[in-house]
């Protein structure tokens, strides 16, 4: 009953103070700007990176011509002539639209290696020799990357061969040109995408037919799997192949864009789907111990065998394989994971370490204070055990700490509403549970996350409340935790990139727990981190240690309390 | 005889930081309806005491009981039946005065609005207790001080230095308050450096130097003495003549003990004799304009006793 009407009092003192009032301000105020900063500062970048860049090359172009122009001999002329041809590809960027642009990038430097082979092509025709060309090219710093293939290409084929060889490459620059300066749009690169891998399909077919048919009349037993294995190698790719047009004419249909979130979501379907490929080289067990990995392993002092070895590529496939789940369940579904107003809630660390260090100014003075200002002596003469008045203190930053935490997401909540939506906030988020999708309503999903992550900045308020109680002293009382949540996360940093297994008995893998939650930082290496160094690195085992570590603290400083002698201060 | 209950009970009571003894095996108690002054030089160990009586310092060895509640056994009980002012009343200067009062009255029983209402009138804060107390003046705070002791009626007040910040009317007012609780039964401890002040408010001053008990002195035998007849007792006086040379000279012919101070003589000597001085200057023929006998004050007597001490040592 006492301790109820101390905290009230302990409020009472705590909110009179303007103090108070100005950090809690602040603090929301910070949080708000933060989630509102990506919103006002992307209107603001709209610079034309491109056609800059080709400004000054071709003022650096300028440059070396002023030297050679006059001259009349062979090599000059050649590099005037490369310079020239150079400069009007690159006027022809300044009036492409290719600022934000990705797939017009992409098709832009596709141009450029098509022109810069025709050029080459022309002045091999001309008569001018490779290395004279490679010479060139130096003195204009590289400008061209130059491709064997056409100088090869002059060399072996025939007068008309080339003839049809040039034809061809000039069909696809212009094809490119038309897609780069008419108003062609996403869609009609993904079609241009979509027939490029019809047809890749349809010569992987021809070739599989042809080794079919080799296949035969071959005798001899190793020629015959090399070519049974570039089969199942074709076929593999054109299953690939296949899925990839699969979601890129699904993009067509939907008219799914660029801006669109699910452009990147699927993209990362198709990287899932491809590296899930790729990932079926798994080592047999005599190929592992010779292999690279396992030196690497040897030479880190890490007893990772094959059976370690096998686990750990078992535990990336799994990883891969709920992504690739979550991602399509997303798209088909409607729900935005990639970067709608709940991601860009879910992703914010900085809530944290404003609860954390507003908490601690909290908790380091509720203690302190009433020591430097002699008003303990006042306190303490009351007919209330003194662990109950600091019971009541402690109670009091907790409580203060949960309606901080509820102010700062309300306030984050209606900051991404505002800049990014609110209706993102009423679509479920998505957990993989056992490689099945489960939906969450959201706020349930956000209390989780908040809770776990702020299960390290409650034990640093604790340790705060703890050194303000037991020193006595303001200042070390929020510069020490400060110090432990905010440094900490630099040898948090460190741990992950050189773990120490008797550093993971130690709150140092845990000094932030987001980064550890799924998508954070160190989620994904977690688990074959441990297999490696025989750890047991655990969202539990590092709540368990905080558990441990505030009950320690917690005694301590009860005891103390209890039979310290109020001095004159 | 009427049976006089111990309120505040301190026995053999020793305080010890680290090697150094603070309070050295002290015992004394504040009967109820008494006002006991409590004295000593600065770092005499008053303070230290005081705040072992209400809790904030651990007992190194002894016993001190409130009301028959061990403070440290039975301390809920005890801070019950206490109230008090420790050095200067620190309280939350951002908070209003009211609030203050609230926030401490809530934690004992039986504390109801109107009692805080009487408390604020009875310390003279009626129009100021809703200012913050960072706009108090020292003397207010004072005042504001007081009135949290004394709001749960408690059977124990103690104050360390009371009248700090007060104006003469402040202090005469305490004075005046103080009798009035004490003749309600309350008992009262006060420390004061103003031995004058002590003089005027307790019945019984205790004096300390150094942690230990020096005297302990009913202040009624003291106010009595040298107003009886000769009790052999050697008093100081002082004679304001018209030739004072001479008064000197035939008091040193006499080989008593003379000096001069402020133009005037003065001799230490018992009543019988000073009788048979005045006699023999008269015969002598000088006008006596005074003969003043110096009363003891509470201060020769803190003197006294403090500085012998040091000359023992």
């Amino acid at each position: 009953m006492k301790t109820l009407k101390l905290v009230k009092a302990e409020f009472i003192k705590i909110f009179a103070r303007k103090s108070t009032w100005v950090i809690v301000i602040l603090a929301a105020l910070l949080v708000a700007f933060s989630f509102a900063s990506n919103k006002i500062f992307s209107s603001v970048e709209d610079y034309d990176y491109y056609s800059d860049m080709a400004k000054w090359e071709i003022e650096s172009l300028d440059n070396i011509l002023s030297d050679y122009k006059d001259k009349t001999d062979n090599k000059s002329m050649l590099l005037v002539k490369m310079i020239e041809y150079k400069k009007s590809l690159l006027n022809e960027i300044k009036d492409m639209d290719i600022i934000h642009n990705e797939w017009k990038n992409e098709l832009n430097s596709e141009y450029q290696t098509v022109k810069s082979n025709l050029l080459f092509l022309s002045l091999l025709k001309e008569g001018y020799n490779l290395s004279d060309i490679r010479k060139a090219n130096e003195l204009m710093y590289d400008s061209y990357v130059i491709e064997e293939e056409v100088a090869i290409n002059y060399e072996t084929k025939t007068e008309k061969e080339l003839e049809t060889y040039e034809k061809e490459l000039k069909t696809k620059a212009n094809e490119l040109h038309e897609m780069l300066i008419g108003n062609k749009t996403y869609k009609d690169y993904l079609l241009r995408e979509i027939n490029g891998h019809k047809s890749e399909i349809a010569s992987n077919s021809k070739l599989i037919q042809e080794n079919k048919q080799e296949i035969i009349k071959i005798n001899n037993k190793q020629q015959r799997e090399a070519l049974e294995n570039s089969n199942k190698d074709l076929e593999l790719s054109n299953e690939r192949l296949n899925y990839i047009i699969y979601w890129k004419q699904y993009m067509v249909d939907k008219k799914i864009n660029e801006e669109n979130w699910k452009h990147s979501v699927i993209m990362n379907i198709i990287d899932y789907y491809s590296y899930s490929f790729k990932n079926d080289n798994t080592y047999t067990e005599e190929e592992y111990y010779k292999s690279d990995e396992y030196a690497e392993y040897r030479n880190k002092k890490l007893n990772v065998d094959y059976e370690d070895y096998l686990k750990i590529k078992d535990e990336e496939k799994q990883k891969v394989q709920n992504s690739f789940i979550k991602n399509v369940y997303a798209v088909e579904n409607n729900i935005n994971i990639n970067n709608g107003s709940k991601t860009i809630l879910k992703n914010s660390s900085l809530v944290y370490q404003v609860i954390g260090v507003v908490s601690i100014i909290i908790a380091g003075t509720i203690v302190a204070k009433e020591f430097s200002t002699g008003s303990i002596r006042m306190l303490l003469i009351r007919p209330v055990k003194r662990w109950k008045i600091l019971l009541a203190k402690l109670i009091t930053t907790l409580i203060f700490m949960v309606i901080l935490t509820i102010i700062l997401f309300i306030v984050s909540f209606i900051t991404t509403g505002i800049c990014y939506g609110f209706s993102d906030f009423m679509t479920n988020d998505l957990n993989v549970i056992n490689g099945k999708i489960a939906e969450v309503s959201f706020f349930i999903q956000m209390l989780k996350i908040y809770s776990i992550s702020l299960i390290p900045v409650l034990f640093f308020v604790i340790f705060a409340f703890a050194v303000s109680t037991v020193l006595r002293s303001s200042a070390a009382a929020i510069a020490l935790p400060l110090a432990g949540m905010l440094g900490g996360q630099i040898v948090q940093m460190l741990f992950y990139m050189n773990p120490k297994v008797w550093l993971s008995y130690t709150p140092i893998p845990y000094i932030s727990l987001s980064p550890l939650l799924e998508g954070g930082s160190y989620a994904d290496m977690i688990s074959s981190m441990n297999i490696m160094y025989n750890m047991n690195i655990s969202v539990l085992n590092g709540s368990l240690i905080y558990v441990i570590l505030t009950v320690i603290i917690l005694f301590i400083t009860f005891v103390v309390f209890n039979k310290i002698d109020i001095k004159n201060q | 005889m009427i049976k006089i209950a111990k309120v505040l009970d301190i026995k053999n009571v020793t305080k010890k930081f680290g090697k150094k003894t603070v309070v050295d095996n002290l015992t004394f108690s504040v009967n109820e309806g008494e006002i006991l002054g409590f004295l000593g030089p600065n770092g005499a160990g008053k303070t230290t005491l005081i705040k072992m009586a209400m809790g904030l310092l651990k007992i190194t060895s002894g016993k001190i009981t409130v009301c028959g509640f061990d403070i440290e056994k039975d301390y809920e009980e005890a801070a019950q039946n206490f109230g008090g002012i420790i050095e200067n009343p620190e309280m939350y200067s951002e908070l209003k005065g009211i609030t203050n009062i609230q926030i401490f009255s809530e934690l004992y029983n039986d504390v109801d609005k109107q009692r805080i209402e009487e408390v604020v009138k009875l310390v003279g804060l009626k129009d100021r207790i809703t200012d913050p107390i960072k706009k108090y003046s020292l003397g207010m705070r004072q005042r504001i001080g007081l009135a949290q002791a004394i709001i749960h009626k408690p059977k124990l007040l103690i104050l360390d230095e009371p009248t700090n910040g007060l104006d003469p009317a402040g202090i005469k007012e305490l004075r005046d308050m103080l009798r009035k609780l004490a003749n309600q039964g309350t008992a009262i401890l006060v420390s004061s450096h103003l031995l004058s002040e002590m003089e005027l408010m307790c019945d019984k001053v205790c004096i300390i130097d150094k942690g230990k008990m020096i005297d302990i002195r009913d202040l009624k035998e003291v106010r009595k003495e040298g107003k009886t007849t000769d009790s052999g007792q050697t008093f100081e006086y002082s004679y304001d003549t018209n030739d004072n040379e001479k008064v000197f000279k035939i008091l040193k012919e006499k080989n008593k003990n003379v000096f001069m101070e402020n133009n005037e003589v003065h001799v230490q000597t018992t009543k019988s004799e000073i009788a048979i001085l005045n006699r023999e200057l008269i015969n002598n023929n000088i006008d006596i304009y005074t003969i003043t006998q110096k009363s003891k004050t509470l201060e020769d007597l803190f003197m006294e006793t403090t500085t012998s001490l040091g000359k023992g040592e």
